[in-house]
């Protein structure tokens, strides 16, 4: 293999996908601020009329191709459109597109790896699984890649993909499985938030440095496009450098900007239905793009009361067949300031049922669409445990493009600033300079350039503990099943690398059948330690896929036999977890899989 | 080994069997010895049978001492003596005779086992030899072969030398057509190659000479706005004007219809698309970056870029009111066109199923 020639931050972002990427300096042991300037990929993508057009950012959309001929260089008899013009075929055939791909890669409740996407699609549509959707959209970043760099292939860069800090560990697991599909054997995945947070460290105009202190908690906040990401990283000092810990992650949150979009679109197609007129699907999407802009005026430009919205009509009489509402101030004041970031309390928690927000169905989103509800369950999780001053953090990052809207950054400081108040604590503070849009990526660039010993790396480890189900042995009682004790197998913060036996503890697995475990996650239990078992579940354990491995019969054993098993745990350097069956004469291995096919 | 003992042993139990007879009939004869010798001894000396009674009386006179009866005893112990004797002689004889067997026995063994290894010997002897002469036969066989064979070979030789003449004659005859063949077969390949070549020089000529005229015919549209052809890009701008800014239905709608505040909304929006699509593709900057309105001196004009209009001297500068600053379109950014325009479809009709 050659040698690296670039750092490539891959996002793959929910609704976007960006790739940046920087020159590996090589020798030189420069400090981080010095690294290398970080670009943009401009990513061929099919455009109509058989055209190509390049563009920083690639839809994350996959169009499952009609009559449109493929005329991108590579892959000619592909099936599907990828990008700009999949989303624009998407909006007029939305049973052939496929979005939200990375939601469906964490979402426990279906087979990952099963044909499923696009969800809603007629059967008669040629579906994909999560999985090879995610393959495809890397596929298609490495082929527009070698356009690019036609002599230093993607496959030897040292390549970086940030996922929701949220993914449990099945869904890293696809990840990694995925680019492993589009033929980068190796990447290393990084948080969003936690690449966020390199993004704020490598600019230069507010050196980090200078805006915390030994001591503080930030709370990183993520609003992107589909999804929400809360992070804190805790500020610590060694050897008189400051080090950086990210000690807690939030749970998937499938809310974001694109909610905001559609809110408004619901409020002007509901104003347009009152005056009697008929508002299609396709006028909807297009209300969606206008409500958007209305958004971005509204919020930026305080003289404004209202922005009028216009749908041009589908046929030829463009004039004619205009429909025309506005959004007010007022909507986005109640419905979006007040609907995403209401006013609340640290102990109210999100509503759990579909009363309000704007829902599709099947990818599991938030009920509830307030965003300061969400992180009020966060904070308070963090209250409950042994590191209670995780709960007040005193600094706050901002990510995303909806947080651009200083209305919305201002909300939400007030908010926790009145949780710190009411505790006693110093007003949250904010910090400042990072670049809103594309950090991730470029976080992800200069993660690379950490790992490679220059700059400051935030050292993260296992993102939540993570427990195995051990059914307690108890008298058969009809109608009941036996109590669950959870057996921690990862705690929270376990760095990467580490390999851990779990000790004293064995089981007896069935030779020829399937040994399965129920498996668990919990982002708030920091107290839990390795190989401990706890007695009472509660509402703190959260069950995602199950751990299976076959057991074949092997020397001197057949189906039926009893064998002895301790377990192993590995953390591994690209942080995915891996389980692990040892036989007691230490000779036979199992790995105990994710089953991502089957609902938890 | 234990075959001699075991004949030894069946020997020795012979033996004692003809003891044990000899035993029976040596008492049976021993018995009747003493009853014929009692019973003669009292018929002799009853009858008074000479010479016997005498030889009695001669002995009783000779020893003094004894009674007849005694004298019989004595003569009957001297003649048992003897008889005993002669067993026992005969005994040994027996004996004898049995060892002897025995040593010849073996002896004869001795000497049957010096004939076997006489008879390995003289074997492996034998074996040797057939070797040899098995060796001795291929060798002759070989030479006889190669014997046969070089007298075969000088026939066969003569013949070849004559086939070989007649051989040649036809060689040359056959080399002498397959060089013509080849030659003619390379001015085959050759002229169809060349063909080949002409045929794409041909093609390509054709597709330069399309491509070429397309190019002049765009080129003349560009120069002269021809009414026959189309440059590509004209298509695609018309496209783009049409998909993202809705112009050509603008344009060809009757809006005499329509009030002002419905066209003002349906204009905004239609407005803003173009615009977008505009800042997008096409970067346009102003000939003269100047206020309008404003009063501007040039020393000369590029009548190009700047249209002069009213009273207009013959030599500059120029001095005037600015009334339009002109654009200038920088950059063209245009999707990249794969295949080219196909057709003349700027705007697809649409249904909706």
């Amino acid at each position: 293999m050659a040698a690296a020639k670039y750092i490539v931050g891959i996002d793959l972002g929910t609704t976007n996908m960006v790739l940046s990427y920087s020159r590996i300096i090589s020798g030189s042991d420069n400090e981080a601020d010095d690294g290398e300037a970080i670009n943009y990929l401009l990513i061929a993508q099919e455009q109509p009329k058989n055209a190509v057009d390049t563009s920083e950012v690639l839809p994350a959309f996959i169009f499952e191709r009609l009559k449109e001929k493929p005329v991108l260089p590579w892959n000619s008899d592909n099936d599907f459109i990828i990008g700009e013009f999949a989303r624009e075929r998407g909006a007029e055939v939305p049973d052939r597109v496929i979005s939200s791909a990375k939601s469906w890669l964490c979402n426990t409740r279906v087979d990952r790896t099963k044909a499923i996407l696009p969800f809603n699609g007629e059967d008669s549509a040629k579906k994909i699984s999560p999985l090879q959707a995610m393959a495809m959209f890397i596929s298609h970043l490495k082929n527009a890649w070698l356009q690019e760099f036609p002599k230093d292939k993607l496959e030897n860069q040292k390549v970086i993909v940030t996922i929701p800090a949220s993914f449990d560990a099945a869904a890293r697991d696809l990840v990694v499985e995925a680019a492993k599909m589009a033929g980068l054997s190796s990447v290393s995945l990084i948080e969003e938030p936690q690449a966020a947070f390199y993004s704020w460290i490598s600019q230069k105009e507010n050196p980090w440095r200078r805006q915390v202190k030994k001591g503080d908690v930030v709370l990183v906040v993520d609003v992107g496009g589909g999804t929400t990401d809360f992070s804190l990283i805790e500020i610590t000092e060694s050897d008189g450098e400051l080090n950086l810990d990210r000690v807690a992650v939030g749970s998937h949150i499938l809310l974001g900007g694109d909610n905001m979009d559609l809110t408004l679109a619901y409020i002007a197609a509901k104003r347009l239905e009152d005056t009697g007129k008929k508002i299609s699907r396709w006028q909807t999407v297009q209300l969606s793009h206008q409500c958007r802009k209305a958004k971005e005026i509204l919020l930026s430009d305080s003289e404004k009361d209202s922005v009028p919205v216009t749908v041009s009509g589908r046929g030829s009489s463009v004039i004619g067949g205009t429909i025309k509402t506005q959004i007010t101030r007022e909507d986005v004041e109640n419905n979006i300031v007040e609907g995403f970031f209401p006013h609340c309390s640290i102990n109210d928690e999100p509503a759990e049922d579909t009363a309000s927000g704007v829902r599709e169905l099947n990818l599991m989103y938030a009920a509830d669409a307030a965003v300061s509800k969400h992180l009020a369950k966060f904070l308070k999780n963090q209250m409950n445990d042994a590191h209670k001053e995780y709960g007040y953090p005193n600094a706050i990052l901002f990510n995303g493009g909806v947080f651009k809207a200083k209305i919305f950054r201002d909300r939400l400081v007030a908010i926790i600033d009145s949780w710190l108040t009411e505790s006693g604590k110093d007003q949250i503070k904010v910090l400042e300079g990072i670049e809103l849009s594309k950090a991730v990526s470029r976080g992800a660039v200069y993660f690379g350039q950490a790992v490679s010993g220059k700059g400051i790396r935030i050292r993260g480890g296992v993102s939540q503990s993570y427990y195995l189900g051990i059914e307690t042995p108890m008298p058969a009682v009809p109608g009941f099943k036996p109590p669950l004790k959870a057996l921690c197998v990862a705690k929270q913060g376990t760095e990467e690398g580490s390999v851990l036996k779990v000790e004293n503890r064995s089981f007896g697995l069935v030779i020829g059948k399937t040994a399965e475990f129920r498996f668990f996650k919990s982002n708030c239990r920091r107290e839990d330690e390795f190989g401990q078992l706890i007695p009472d579940m509660d509402e703190s354990f959260e069950e995602t896929s199950l751990m299976t491995a076959e057991m074949p019969a092997y020397d001197g054993l057949k189906a039926g036999d009893l064998v002895d098993v301790e377990l192993e745990v590995v953390i591994t350097e690209i942080g995915t977890l891996e389980v692990y069956c040892i036989s007691k004469d230490n000779e036979h291995r199992w790995r105990l899989e994710f089953n991502v096919r089957e609902a938890a | 080994m234990i075959n001699i003992v075991i004949y030894r042993l069946k020997s020795f139990k012979k033996c004692l069997e003809v003891i044990t007879d000899m035993k029976k009939l040596v008492a049976r004869i021993n018995l009747v010895l003493i009853l014929v010798f009692f019973a003669g001894g009292y018929y002799v000396s009853v009858n008074q049978i000479e010479p016997l009674s005498g030889l009695i009386k001669q002995l009783q006179e000779f020893v003094h001492l004894v009674t007849a009866v005694e004298a019989y005893a004595c003569v009957y112990y001297v003649s048992l003596l003897v008889l005993l004797f002669s067993v026992f002689v005969s005994l040994y004889a027996a004996f004898e005779g049995v060892s002897k067997k025995e040593v010849a026995l073996q002896k004869e063994i001795k000497l049957l086992k010096e004939d076997a290894e006489d008879f390995e010997n003289k074997k492996v002897e034998y074996f040797t030899e057939i070797k040899k002469l098995n060796l001795r036969i291929q060798e002759l066989q070989i030479s006889l072969e190669q014997k046969v064979s070089a007298d075969k070979y000088e026939k066969l030789q003569a013949e070849a030398e004559e086939n070989a003449n007649a051989l040649e004659g036809a060689k040359a005859k056959s080399d002498e057509l397959t060089d013509k063949i080849k030659k003619l077969s390379q001015k085959i390949e050759d002229l169809n190659s060349e063909k080949a070549k002409l045929t794409e020089q041909e093609r390509d000529l054709s597709e330069k000479l399309k491509d070429s005229q397309a190019k002049l015919a765009s080129a003349n549209a560009n120069l002269k706005g021809g009414k026959d052809t189309v440059p590509p890009a004209a298509y695609q701008i018309f496209y783009l004007l049409q998909k993202e800014g809705r112009l050509i239905d603008m344009l060809h709608e009757n809006i005499g219809d329509y009030d002002d505040e419905t066209l003002g909304g349906a204009f905004r929006k239609l407005h803003e698309d173009l615009q977008e699509l505009i800042k997008e593709r096409f970067i346009l900057e102003p000939v003269l970056n100047e206020e309008e309105g404003n009063t501007i001196t040039l020393d000369s004009i590029d009548p190009d870029s700047v249209k002069v209009s009213g009273k207009v001297p013959a030599e500059g500068p120029f001095t005037g009111e600015l009334i339009h600053k002109g654009w200038r379109l920088k950059e063209c950014k245009l999707p990249e066109m794969v295949d080219g325009w196909k057709g003349d479809v700027i705007a697809q009709a649409e249904i909706e199923i």
